[in-house]
């Protein structure tokens, strides 16, 4: 087995950096002792040599494109933005106008990645766009990916590849934040905001919370946000029943877990459809998220702070929790498993995916669920679904946990180095953080989408509304405007956001549970480097850990005897230190 | 096999039990791997619901050409189409060219050195430098958004390299190739005349292999190619298809997430259908290749 | 010694058309293969965008052992071998048998029909196929529950139970590229001499005889060299269709290697993670192709090198 020294010695050499120890290392490697191995040998070295020229000269042709920026590369956060800052007048700032239209006098093209959207039409054909690049001098030339790689596109371009100016609907996450902008390819926003953009300014003096929840912990400002100003969109499942089976039944709407469980009961029993037949589900939904729980955990007091940190929350000591190893969830468990045990949740919900989960809806079969708004079982079906409030729990417990904060998404726009006109850039995209940016974004062409009415309040037109062409409301105006789909720099306001979220079902859910939302709703933390290593080695498995074992726990595939023994598996697994880094971000956050 | 059946005595019993034997299990079998195939089908003429709720089984269920209609419509359709045939085409003639190239000369038992370089493409089987230093030197070259992008970087598969090689150094006598040199014939005479016409069997599932990657490939497109007007069909099919499943559902509009899963839903068998019918066509072309023992045959005879 | 090297260098250069034509071939691989794998060392080092893989720290075998202390180590590296080895063992040979049995049908529509037929499958995307498969599998409505009801029997739920996930996933590939594998034994039967055959019909031979002992052997070469290949690819198990037929409940036999590194990957753009785990795979997949074809070389003549 002459041949299994090879693996080790070339990839070594192939190192570019190692060129002259390339010519020492194999001849050490490799122990030749037949006539035949030496000459395998130098065949290897010569190629080796020649390989290690090779990848020297692709790296030297390839650090001034890498850096065509003409800002040093690697230099800390700090430095880099004050570079920004003092590089940037001479280029472009006394251009851009500090506030009204045309942003700059003379017109300026910025690149720009984003991810696309299967309801968008091609961005580059988008009238909101358009016209808005006409009324700012600001042209784009739109780079899109499909949503699906994206993420694998964008971290290419960004290690290997040309940087875009700006990077669109980015899907940043905050360990990307703080990643790529500590390492100086996104550059800090915090003064640029403070100078150029008067809509996020007075965002920022409203909602100080969403400020707050988008600095790193270097203090500098990386990605913009969405952000929602009223509740029905931040909380995106809402626990509904089905009225008619009530009715049928003569039962009211529960408002305790116990009561919840007796009409199930009931649901499942008493065949509320009618059909004779014992196919009623009392509870489904789909397997990414078994959202019954998130629903209910509130009512056993977990989940505090929202949704946007998984299992983490603020107990009663006002310390940050792990809450899925609290004594409470052991009872939220044994209600979960009581209610898998007797049927009254879908046996296919671990399994099953959204249309599938749909499908059920859709032919009346289910009889209370977790969406966001009723209209996803369809027209025929959707008025039969009223909200439940939060539900009381055995200890007297009322809330409903899964709330986004005000900041709604995170990561969605940031600014890359390489971008000459970066106020330019923050003006660009500032307007749709204000008033009629908003309505222009989200509403579209005054005439051609909408219109305005008596009120003055907007709506939109049949083409969108009803698209003779079967498109949905997304699709239609995402050949507008790219904000379906979410995730895009804009504030939502309730005024202009005619989507599933304004339809009176969602909305009336939305002020029944609003008494019972979070008092204080956490945003996805943004850490500092070296905790967010620690936090990539630690809690990819205890998030496993925790949802297997919940699924378990339920289906009674693990029994709920075993409940201490989980306990102390995680804390083998190092749940103490991911909470101590969660409580150090959430310190610092409160700062 | 024609040959064979002429020249040959009536079948024994033992033969006739064979074939029946032989035939039934490949009859079971074929309606075993044909009814999803049919599945397929039906379900891309039924309406959506009725497929997940199992009510579909030998006949449509809410029939209806929307899904076709839709995925028609589609503008996209046309040019991804366009632009993956030209992929296919360019990049599988390069594909089996080099493959040729590199195969033959490692068939040889007289070929020095072919022993270590069998050795380093395999090697490259295993281990590569990754997707970014890839992305640089495809990027260095200038390739980035072209279509060359999409044909370079893979021009030669290892696996499909060893299996051609493989053939060639066992179903080409060696004693033909020696008389042949002998004879004063040079090695590209001797590949051109003598043995890529005996070896039209492997190049044409090598052929079939490399075209129906390129077929099915996406994600080189999706990485190297920035000009929507370039992309191929798959780039459009996966935009259609895809289902957010891994974003939370929070931070968009779950109406937006459901009613895209349902289009998708009721779009994904007739996609699958209009995107892989030209592939099920190239396949009959290439079969008369595969005729047991007609190619050796052919030139001894 | 003098001698054979003058004579391995006349031989070199009688061949030179050969080295011409393999030429392309080797610049292509130093190109685009060997040029770019300098990345390895990504492996062992933190990644840094802005500093370049050569640029970025060397940090050993953090990433190894942060893949060998996880919690889950031991159940990937289980499910995937054993994902792996029951693919290969109904995998491998089932396209063997087809071949033969497709060799020995008169050509005829019905043999067009079942090749055609049986290739089709591997057109399906694992979207499409994991799809049909929970809805045929469904055991509240699916085909096969109301089958199995009809004979009394009770729903199995298939995608709940983590034992049923592997023969799940290695019959469904089955399924899918029985016939497409079947090609390349279809090619190397027309390899085949046929006097063979015509030998054997004088010597009073039935169908069966000659299948075995002339079919069979003649595709041995083709068969060692795709065992050796698919036992160099035992530690990699396709990432697509193991995740879509992935839930919480099957998690205890279907997580393997490349959903796992996903996962994880979904934290933090964790390039030299992946690498580390990709480079340890690397490592065992061509240790065990270098073993294989060892032992292949001394036993059947057959090797790849």
């Amino acid at each position: 087995m002459n041949k299994t020294i090879h693996p080790d010695s070339v990839p070594s050499k192939a190192n570019a950096k190692a060129k002259a120890k390339a010519k020492t290392n194999p001849a050490t490697n490799i122990r030749s002792k037949a006539k035949t191995r030496a000459k395998a040998a130098s065949l290897l070295l010569g190629t080796a040599a020649l390989l290690a020229a090779l990848s020297a000269c692709a790296s030297n042709n390839n650090e001034p494109a890498g850096d065509s920026a003409g800002k040093d590369a690697g230099k800390d956060a700090a430095p880099a933005g004050s570079t920004q800052e003092a590089a940037a007048p001479a280029g472009s700032a006394q251009e851009v106008a500090a506030a009204g239209f045309p942003i700059v006098g003379t017109p300026v093209t910025l690149t720009a990645l984003g991810a696309k959207a299967a309801s968008h039409g091609e961005w580059k054909d988008m009238k909101v766009l358009n016209e808005y690049a006409k009324k700012t001098n600001i042209a784009i030339d739109w780079q899109t990916v499909p949503d699906a790689g994206f993420e694998e596109k964008r971290n290419i371009v960004l290690s290997g590849g040309d940087l875009p100016d700006i990077l669109y609907r980015a899907k940043l996450t905050p360990y990307d934040e703080v990643n790529y902008g500590s390492q100086g390819i996104l550059i800090p926003l915090n003064q640029l905001i403070d100078q150029y953009a008067p809509n996020i300014k007075a965002m920022f003096e409203k909602y100080p919370e969403v400020k707050k929840s988008i600095t790193a912990p270097d203090g500098n400002i990386y990605s913009l946000p969405q952000v929602a100003d009223y509740l029905a969109p931040r909380i995106g499942n809402k626990q509904f029943i089905n009225k008619k089976w009530l009715e049928k039944l003569k039962l009211a709407i529960p408002t305790t877990t116990e009561e919840y469980y007796r009409v199930l009961k009931a649901f499942k029993e008493q065949d509320p459809n009618g059909n004779g037949k014992a196919d009623d589900i009392p509870w489904s939904g789909e397997k990414t998220s078994f959202n019954i729980w998130a629903g209910l955990r509130g009512s056993w007091g977990l989940g505090t702070t929202g949704d946007k940190n998984p299992n983490i929350d603020l107990g009663p000591d006002g310390k940050i929790r792990f809450y899925t190893i609290d004594p409470n969830y052991k009872g939220l468990l044994e209600y979960l498993h009581k209610l898998y045990q007797e049927g009254l949740i879908d046996n296919e919900v671990f399994t099953q995916e959204t249309p599938q989960f749909l499908a059920k809806g859709t032919e009346g079969l289910v009889g209370s669920l977790n969406v966001s708004n009723p209209n996803v079982v369809g027209p025929k079906l959707m008025d039969d679904y009223v909200a439940v409030p939060a539900l009381k729990g055995p200890n007297g417990d009322h809330l409903y946990s899964p709330v986004n904060p005000t900041t709604q998404a995170q990561g969605t726009f940031a600014i890359t180095k390489h971008d000459k006109h970066p106020e330019a850039t923050i003006r660009w995209v500032d307007y749709f953080y204000g008033e009629e940016g908003v309505k222009f974004f989200r509403m579209g062409i005054e005439g051609e989408t909408y219109e305005t009415l008596a009120d003055g309040s907007v709506q939109y037109k049949e083409a969108i509304a009803k698209n003779p062409d079967g498109l949905s409301l997304d699709q239609a105006i995402g050949q507008y405007s790219p904000w379906p789909g979410g995730g895009v720099p804009q504030l939502i306001e309730e005024k202009v956001d005619r989507t599933g979220n304004s339809l009176p079902s969602a909305l009336a859910a939305a002020k029944l549970l609003e008494p019972d939302i979070p008092r204080e709703i956490l945003p996805s933390f943004l850490f500092s480097k070296e905790d967010q290593d620690r936090l990539n080695a630690l809690s990819g498995d205890i998030t496993t850990y925790v949802n297997e074992s919940r699924v378990k726990f339920v289906t009674g595939a693990l029994p709920l005897n075993r409940y201490d023994s989980y306990v102390s598996t995680l804390k083998k697994m190092g749940v103490d230190e991911l909470t101590a880094i969660y409580q150090q971000a959430y310190d610092h956050y409160k700062q | 096999m024609a040959k064979a059946i002429g020249s040959s005595p009536p079948a024994s019993r033992g033969d006739r039990l064979f074939d029946a034997a032989n035939k039934l299990l490949l009859g079971l079998l074929l309606v075993l791997i044909a009814y999803p195939l049919y599945f397929v089908v039906i379900a891309s003429f039924s309406d959506s619901t009725q497929v997940l709720m199992g009510h579909v089984f030998l006949l449509p269920e809410g029939f209806s050409l929307d899904a076709y209609a839709r995925v028609l419509r589609n503008h996209d359709l046309a040019l991804g189409y366009r632009n993956v045939l030209l992929y296919c085409a360019v990049g599988t003639l390069v594909n089996v060219a080099m493959t040729v190239a590199g195969a033959y000369p490692l068939s040889r038992r007289d070929f020095a050195g072919r022993r270590i370089i069998m050795l380093l493409i395999a090697f490259t089987m295993f281990f590569g430098g990754g997707i970014i230093p890839t992305y640089i030197v495809v990027k260095s070259l200038g390739l980035v958004n072209s279509m060359w992008a999409l044909i370079l970087p893979g021009a030669v598969s290892a696996w499909n390299l060893i299996i051609m090689r493989t053939f060639f150094q066992h179903a080409i006598p060696i004693e033909l190739q020696e008389s042949a040199l002998l004879d004063g014939c040079s090695n590209i005479r001797l590949l051109l005349r003598i043995v890529l016409p005996l070896s039209l069997p492997v190049v044409a599932v090598v052929a079939l292999y490399y075209a129906v990657g390129h077929w099915n490939s996406y994600f080189p497109a999706l990485i190297y190619l920035s000009d929507r007007s370039k992309y191929p069909l798959q780039m459009f099919l996966r935009e259609l298809l895809v289902q957010n499943q891994l974003q939370t559902m929070m931070e968009t509009d779950s109406e937006t997430m459901a009613q895209q899963a349902k289009v998708a839903e009721g779009l994904k068998y007739a996609v699958i259908v209009v995107s892989s019918l030209p592939m099920l066509c190239l396949y009959p072309l290439l079969q008369r290749y595969f005729v047991k023992g007609v190619m050796v045959g052919a030139v001894k005879g | 010694m003098l001698t054979s090297s003058r004579s391995r260098m006349a031989a070199v250069l009688r061949n030179w058309q050969l080295y011409a034509l393999i030429a392309p071939v080797l610049a292509y691989y130093v190109v685009f293969h060997y040029m770019p794998m300098y990345g390895l060392q990504i492996a062992f080092k933190d990644f840094m965008a802005s500093k370049g893989i050569g640029g970025s720290e060397w940090v050993g075998l953090k990433y190894f052992k942060q893949f060998f202390d996880s919690f889950y180590a031991g159940r990937i590296l289980k499910n995937t071998l054993g994902l792996s080895a029951l693919q290969l063992l109904v995998g491998f040979p089932m396209p063997i048998l087809l071949a033969l049995m497709i060799s020995e049908l008169r050509e005829g529509r019905f043999k067009r029909t079942v090749q055609s037929v049986t290739y089709a499958p591997h057109f399906l995307s694992a979207v499409v196929l994991v799809g049909m498969m929970m809805t045929l599998l469904s055991p509240g409505n699916g085909l096969v529950g109301r089958l199995l009801a009809l004979f009394g029997a009770e729903p199995i739920h298939f995608f709940g139970s983590p034992g049923w996930f592997k023969p799940l996933y290695a019959l469904s590939d089955v399924w899918q590229n029985m016939g497409w594998a079947s090609i390349i034994y279809l090619a190397a039967l027309a390899g085949i001499d046929p006097q063979l055959y015509e030998a054997a019909v004088m010597d009073g031979a039935g169908k069966l005889r000659k299948m075995l002992h002339i079919t069979l052997p003649g595709l041995v070469p083709t068969i060692v060299v795709l065992l050796i290949l698919n036992l160099g690819t035992l530690m990699s198990v396709g990432f697509e269709k193991a995740f879509l037929m992935q839930n919480d409940l099957n998690l205890d036999s279907s997580e393997v290697v490349s959903t796992y590194v996903y996962k994880k990957g979904l934290i933090g753009a964790q390039i030299s993670f992946g690498a580390a785990v990709g480079l340890f795979n690397s490592v065992i997949n061509f240790t065990l192709l270098v073993l294989v074809n060892g032992l292949s070389r001394r036993c059947s003549e057959t090797s790849l090198w």
